[in-house]
């Protein structure tokens, strides 16, 4: 006797003996909101809806990025989008700079100054129930629970029962749920997990035109940052955003070696899918932009 | 049947409409002094149609303290709402006309009395209703038409014709002929044979429901009772005249005399009690009133009802009832104040924005068109691109910065959530920015963008033993105070 079968000799032999009953129905494929980054959209295939998608990583592994990204992408697609902002952490002007539609967007500050009981625990338990009612609500395209300001030890506290309620919630609707996090928390409830990180910062000299993308070109640099954030960002935010520039450019010629003379150019970010296991190319390597 | 009242002393019609609405509630009042109701079906209250006239002018006798008109008045009772008309006004006291006996009662009177006002209304529609655009045109057909018919009076005077009975037993053809379409109208009002419809005045419906308690209401259950039946009513009567309603007045007076006032204002129009009892529960528990509850308000503003259908090719979008009542448990979650849509607003200071009212927008087929064209072209400028997030620390985080000749190389930020140590790897700045400086509020401060080294891991345990990882920040020191801060993250 084989010790070992292949699965499509299990299949036949099981067909062939109950017939048509037990053959295995080909799983329709799930629909997907694009992340927004090509890289990333082609090694996961986008965010699933009517399932939750993790995405973990440290501090600086490009979690944010991922989840401006993906609500920019979902806002331009006039998706109704809910971001769950555990530890009050969301940037307007830089989601600005990435392209979120605003009127697309409903905020939940858990943890704003306001609120009576600000604690973590608090903050965290404010937020799953904050995340359960726009679930619940239904008609969401994305809901990002944003929990990756919250301590590892924190997370790992979560009781496992949310994420079965939420992938309960969700399952056959069109919402996708985001979660991000500094340590992997959803598990096996998640349909796609991403782990991010950080491989190296882009620091460039402001007159090393080689070393600057052709967009901040230093002799239209300014030009090109105010192009491209005439659309996001209103004009006290690009004139500020130019000063900064003119500074470094003044200072430039003292020495390459001054702080003002860099620039924070961006970061290349690894993202490497955890899961669904498969062995196809499931890591790759991005550019993320800093917004000057 | 239909009756009609007139009264030549009464200057105010708004009374004589009232006063007749006690007796039917399918009033015409187009004409001064006078009105006519349909009584049709008004014999279980009044009796014969003879009595309800009888009752009508001796209530009309009668005081206006007592409900009456206060003076004396005609009452016509008539199966044609043109003869009753005619019968009011030319015939004094209670005046009978039985069906088909129009001729006998009205034949006496002369033919000028079809210059009467109440003899022109012809059909539903109220001159006043009709589109604006029209107003004009039919102004000019109405004077058209006056002359036509003086012109048909000095005809019929010189062929004799004096009285209603004289014009009726003109034969139809040869009037038709000879007077045209409006001579043979008038003919029709002589005979008492026309016919048309009552063109009704619907008196402005109230939107606006109270009680008074017995008890005073001290627990929230109970109150909810009341504004479930409140509101039960008053969107039945939304729903009766086919409005919505985007704001909801409600008013509690307590018992120490004070008065609760809410207004709830909705995105879209919707005429939902449960969603409506929902919202205004929610809000009554987040802010209760100080004492007992003695009389409950409720009014509502009507609107059109939303009608816009979404596009086939949109994706699904919250239901505006459900929305609403997710965003008011939101509000009770964590606050009214940290819900809504961000906005940013066009200042160089640093962390400015405003949260606006999260609402769905309704945007016409067009509109969406055009945002879908500008959408397009800005998402082909951020294709292929990933922009780098930032996380902002609210407030931001006091540290202690070690610097040598002004540049930053260690930081050291201890605190209860969040700490931040680690030498400065790599550095950016600074980047000067200042402004309001002609407020009492003014900003300076140097901005750097800096790498820290620190260990890997979240716990004071584990920052101490994992791998190092460069982590960046964005810090500032205010030159004011010339304390130093970390702003946020790169994330």
């Amino acid at each position: 006797m084989r010790a070992v079968l292949s699965k499509a000799e299990i299949e036949s032999e099981i067909t062939g003996r109950f017939g048509a009953a037990v053959k295995l129905r080909e799983k329709a494929p799930a629909e997907v909101l694009s992340v927004g980054i090509p890289k990333v959209d082609v090694i996961t295939g986008g965010l699933p809806r009517g399932a939750i998608t993790e995405v973990f990583g440290s501090a600086s592994s490009g979690l944010t990025s991922v989840m401006l990204s993906a609500l920019a992408r979902a806002t331009n697609e006039k998706e109704v989008c809910a971001l769950v902002d555990t530890n009050d952490a969301f940037d307007p002007a830089s989601a600005a700079g990435a392209g979120i539609v605003f009127d697309q967007l409903l905020w939940v500050r858990c943890g704003a100054e306001g609120n009576l009981s600000a604690g973590e625990g608090n903050k965290i338990e404010r937020a799953f129930k904050a995340a359960d009612l726009l679930l619940q609500s239904g008609g969401f395209g994305l809901v990002a629970l944003d929990l990756a300001d919250i301590p590892s030890q924190d997370v790992r506290r979560i009781i496992s029962s949310w994420w079965f309620r939420f992938r309960r919630a969700i399952e056959n609707t069109p919402t996708a749920l985001v979660v991000t996090a500094q340590t992997s928390c959803v598990g096996s409830r998640a349909s796609l997990a991403i782990e991010m990180s950080n491989e190296n910062q882009v620091w460039t000299s402001a007159n090393d035109a080689s070393v600057l993308p052709n967009h901040l070109h230093r002799a239209s640099k300014a030009a090109a940052l105010s192009s491209v954030f005439s659309g996001s960002l209103p004009e006290a935010q690009s004139a500020h955003v130019v000063s900064r520039l003119s500074v470094a450019n003044s200072f430039s010629s003292i020495s390459n070696k001054l702080g003002h003379t860099l620039l924070l150019c961006g970061l290349h970010l690894n993202a490497e899918r955890r899961k669904p296991v498969s062995f196809s190319n499931r890591k790759v390597c991005f550019h993320a932009t800093a917004c000057l | 049947m239909f009756a009609c009242i007139y009264g030549p002393t009464i200057a105010d019609n708004t009374l004589l409409m009232d006063f007749a609405y006690s007796f039917s509630p399918l009033v015409e009042g187009s004409t001064q002094n006078t009105v006519v109701m349909d009584i049709e079906g008004c014999e279980l209250l009044f009796g014969s149609a003879y009595e309800l006239a009888n009752d009508i002018a001796s209530r009309a006798a009668k005081s206006k303290a007592a409900g009456g008109l206060g003076c004396k008045v005609n009452v016509a009772v008539a199966a044609n709402p043109d003869a009753v008309v005619f019968a009011a006004r030319f015939l004094k006291g209670i005046t009978f006309i039985s069906p088909g006996e129009e001729l006998t009662g009205l034949g006496d009177l002369p033919i000028e009395a079809l210059l009467t006002p109440g003899s022109k209304v012809e059909g539903p529609t109220a001159p006043d209703q009709s589109p604006k655009s029209h107003r004009g045109r039919g102004t000019r057909n109405e004077k058209k038409s006056s002359q036509e018919t003086q012109e048909i009076f000095e005809t019929l005077r010189l062929w004799g014709v004096q009285t209603f009975r004289d014009f009726a037993a003109l034969p139809i053809n040869g009037v038709s002929e000879r007077l045209g379409r409006e001579g043979l109208r008038l003919q029709q009002l002589a005979a008492g044979k026309s016919d048309r419809h009552l063109n009704l005045v619907q008196p402005a419906p109230d939107f606006e429901n109270s009680i008074e308690l017995e008890h005073p209401i001290a627990e929230l259950e109970p109150l909810a009772f009341i504004l479930a039946r409140l509101l039960n009513q008053v969107c039945a009567k939304l729903h009766a005249y086919a409005f919505a309603t985007n704001e909801l007045r409600l008013k509690l007076k307590l018992e120490d005399g004070i008065l609760y006032e809410h207004n709830l204002t909705l995105p879209c129009p919707m005429r939902d009690h449960k969603v409506f009892l929902k919202l205004l529960l929610l809000n009554t528990e987040t802010y209760p009133p100080q004492s007992p509850v003695v009389a409950v308000s409720i009014a509502c503003e009507p609107v059109k009802p939303c009608v816009l259908q979404d596009g086939l090719f949109i994706p699904l979008a919250p239901e505006p009832e459900k929305l609403e009542l997710t965003l008011a448990r939101l509000g009770k979650l964590v606050g009214a104040n940290n819900i809504g849509s961000p906005e940013l607003i066009d200042t160089h200071r640093p962390g400015t924005f405003r949260i606006k009212r999260f609402a769905l927008k309704e945007t016409s087929l067009h509109t969406r068109r055009r945002e879908r064209q500008v959408r397009n072209s800005q998402e082909e400028m951020r294709k292929c691109k990933c922009f780098l997030g930032f996380r902002v620390f609210r407030p931001p985080l006091p540290a202690v910065v070690e610097a040598a000749r002004g540049y930053p190389t260690r930081i050291s930020a201890p605190g209860k959530s969040r700490s931040v140590m680690g030498k400065v790897v790599q550095l950016a700045g600074p980047w000067r920015t200042s402004g309001d400086w002609w407020c009492t509020d003014s900003w300076a401060r140097d901005e750097w963008d800096v790498a820290i080294e620190s260990r890997a891991g979240s716990s004071s345990r584990e920052q101490h033993t994992g791998p190092p990882r460069q982590v960046l920040y964005r810090i500032y020191r205010e030159l004011n105070s010339r304390s130093w801060f970390i702003e946020g993250i790169y994330d």
